[in-house]
């Protein structure tokens, strides 16, 4: 399977799509406020012309390489380059103070490494498998599990889990206008015939997140210089003694980060904070995290990419993504004519196969260019923000006209930035959006399909082993969440009433 | 807007919302493919929930707002640049159907990079500013018509 993959991506014009994804993937990565989804957007409209292969080298090349470059300016500029690396800053920016942060960032570099490396084999070990079962999946299980995707990341993003959740209802309340699935009515269309195809999850996207990161870059800029700390050093960072002894940490948190990206809308921005306070609470000297400890930066780097293996086995096996970055590559491949799921092992197992070499050599790629390219990416970083966010806009406009070739799509990406706008202001999360943006078809399409075979009887739903478990947790985390909350407020209750007494 | 009414102002704003939506969405026919569930059913659950949770926000708002302290003035945010920012992306979008796409991100890369930058630019930093926007709009038409083979709305002259 592996010579399969293997032989398919060895040519160079593969090899040099893929480089040049890592490269912008890194740089994206680096670059405070913009991430790997936004990195995918803007080079997407690139590969509509390409084979899916050709496609995917950069895609995954991006995505690969973006988790990564956050270390970069969180190690040497104590800015985290993407939520996915905040606990790098914790103990990679220290040792960064100590005049150590070549070594943080080749330490940091190889552990990103081995984390993507230990998930791609989990990757590979795990999705023919649940391939095979999840062909037995019917429309009850894809709507169960749809659902309970849903409910993790509205209760996961953070802040109040009402907001979560209204967030990834407002996301569903956009795949509502234009044709409905099995019958086709038109449904909040208001006579306008460019609505009739619905919205696009790229202009959503750009909309969502870059644009607000435009308006935030604006609202800052008087922006003070970010001084860069010395990054000189040479070899790996780490003696074949430190590592055997950063085994055991190595393992746990590159399980943790594979565990957290299969498990739908956690990602690698939960990873890395889940996996250092893991580490730090296991360990025997747990005083000298934060103080630049190798301990804490490889609990991180290892826990956010070893998310990329692990996000990508629900969305290759069941078509559900685990995160908006991994929502933007299920475009990609719908894009290209490819529906993920279960089938898509048997009927495009070539695709899949150099898809994981494609991963295995992007990841490789990473580590090498991260390590030698990094003065060129440091001089990268320093293009101000005022020139660099503008062609950005430029370029994902570009990318929403041509996807159907009408200016209607980039209007859109003005409309979902007043709305992201809007959400921003009252401390909404946004992942939320998209993520039900992207669930919301699956989930209506197999709820319809669902209640039709069972004439109308939703009972059904449960009545079936693997749905009926899935929906019942879900019920569980929605009714734990609830309780958590009316505790939270009752404690609440007691200190205010305390104070104003 | 004072901040302990943000809740109740974004709840209330949502049930209104909420509600338009779910009254629209009896404008949605219903076939006979699908007798069972219909086109209807899925957005009014969903726009049934968001009422149910925007009510529970504007009611967790009231109560916040009780227990809140009186606020001191705050500090005004200026929005001037949040609203240029918003307005040259839309004239932008405006023009690009008029003008063609190569003008307007000229257009737009300069006085986006003018707005967002420090005030007042420099007279260097408006000549960089415009060489930058000429050569990204050049280089981006000449990539997406010769190379990706993606036509970009075009206006009589480009």
């Amino acid at each position: 399977m592996f010579a399969e993959g293997f032989s398919q991506i060895m040519e160079p014009q593969i090899m040099l799509l893929c480089l040049a994804g890592v490269i912008l993937g890194i740089f994206f990565g680096a670059s405070p406020g913009m991430t790997s989804s936004m990195g995918i957007a803007l080079i997407l409209p690139v590969t509509y012309g390409m084979d899916i292969i050709h496609g995917m080298a950069i895609l995954l090349g991006i995505y690969i390489g973006s988790i990564s470059g956050g270390l970069i300016t969180a190690i040497l500029i104590n800015i985290p380059g993407t939520p996915a690396s905040v606990a790098t800053t914790f103990d990679g920016h220290p040792m960064a103070e100590r005049g150590e942060g070549g070594r943080a960032i080749r330490v940091g570099t190889l552990y990103s490494l081995l984390g993507g490396l230990f998930s791609l084999v989990i990757l590979f070990a795990i999705s023919p498998i649940l391939a095979k079962w999840a062909l037995r999946f019917s429309y009850e299980e894809y709507f169960a599990i749809g659902v309970l995707s849903l409910t993790l990341i509205a209760s996961l993003s953070g802040g109040s889990v009402i907001k979560g959740a209204i967030s990834a209802l407002i996301g569903i309340l956009f795949t509502t206008v234009g044709m409905a699935p099995v019958d086709t009515v038109r449904r909040f269309t208001f006579g306008i015939r460019d609505l009739d195809a619905g919205f696009k999850l790229l202009p959503l996207m750009i909309g969502v997140y870059a644009v607000m990161e435009v308006i935030k870059a604006a609202d800052a800029a008087s922006q003070e210089k970010m001084t860069v700390l010395s990054y000189k050093s040479s070899g790996l960072g780490v003696s074949g003694k430190e590592f055997r002894e950063q085994f055991r940490n190595f393992v746990v948190s590159a399980g943790i980060g594979t565990g957290i990206g299969i498990l739908p809308g956690l990602g690698a921005a939960i990873s890395n904070l889940i996996a250092y306070s893991v580490s730090k609470n296991t360990s025997k000297h747990p005083e000298r995290y934060g103080t630049g400890c190798i301990d804490g930066l490889i609990a991180s780097e290892t826990a956010n990419n070893a998310v990329s293996g692990g996000a990508m086995i629900p969305l290759l096996t069941m078509g559900i993504p685990g995160d908006a970055g991994t929502a933007m590559l299920l475009a990609a491949f719908m894009l290209h004519g490819i529906t993920p799921g279960p089938l898509l092992f048997s009927s495009h197992g070539h695709v899949i196969y150099a898809m994981f070499a494609i991963l295995i050599v992007a990841n490789i790629m990473m580590f090498v260019v991260q390590l030698y390219g990094l003065p060129g990416f440091l001089k990268l970083l320093m293009i101000p923000r005022n020139i660099l966010l503008p062609v950005v806009m430029v370029l994902a406009s570009v990318g929403a006209f041509a996807m159907n070739n009408r200016v209607f799509d980039v209007w859109s990406i003005f409309m979902f930035a007043l709305v992201g706008y809007g959400l921003s202001k009252f401390e909404f999360p946004p992942a939320p959006v998209v993520l039900g943006f992207v669930l919301g078809p699956i989930i209506e399409l197999n709820f319809r399909r669902g209640m039709m075979s069972s004439y109308g009887n939703f009972a059904a739903f449960f009545a079936r082993p693997i749905s009926g478990t899935v929906l019942v947790l879900t019920l569980l985390i929605l009714a734990y969440q609830l309780l958590a909350g009316f505790r939270k407020r009752k404690g609440a209750k007691v200190q205010n009433g305390g104070n104003n007494v | 807007m004072e901040k302990k009414y943000k809740d109740i102002i974004v709840g209330s704003v949502l049930a209104v919302l909420s509600v338009a939506y779910l009254l629209l969405s009896f404008q949605i026919k219903l076939t006979n493919i699908d007798r069972v569930v219909g086109s209807r059913m899925f957005p009014q659950i969903c726009g049934t929930i968001i009422l149910i949770l925007s009510v529970c926000l504007i009611v967790g708002g009231v109560q916040k707002a009780k227990q809140a302290e009186p606020e001191k003035a705050g500090e005004k945010k200026n929005y001037t640049r949040t609203i240029l920012v918003l307005g040259s992306y839309a004239l932008y979008i405006f023009l690009m159907d008029k003008i063609g796409f190569t003008v307007s991100s000229i257009l737009y890369l300069f006085s986006q990079m003018v707005v967002m930058g420090k005030w007042p630019s420099s007279r260097k930093s408006m000549i960089l500013y415009l060489v930058i926007a000429v050569a990204v709009s050049a280089v981006i038409y000449v990539m997406f018509n010769n190379v990706f083979m993606l036509i970009l709305p075009k206006a009589g002259w480009f």
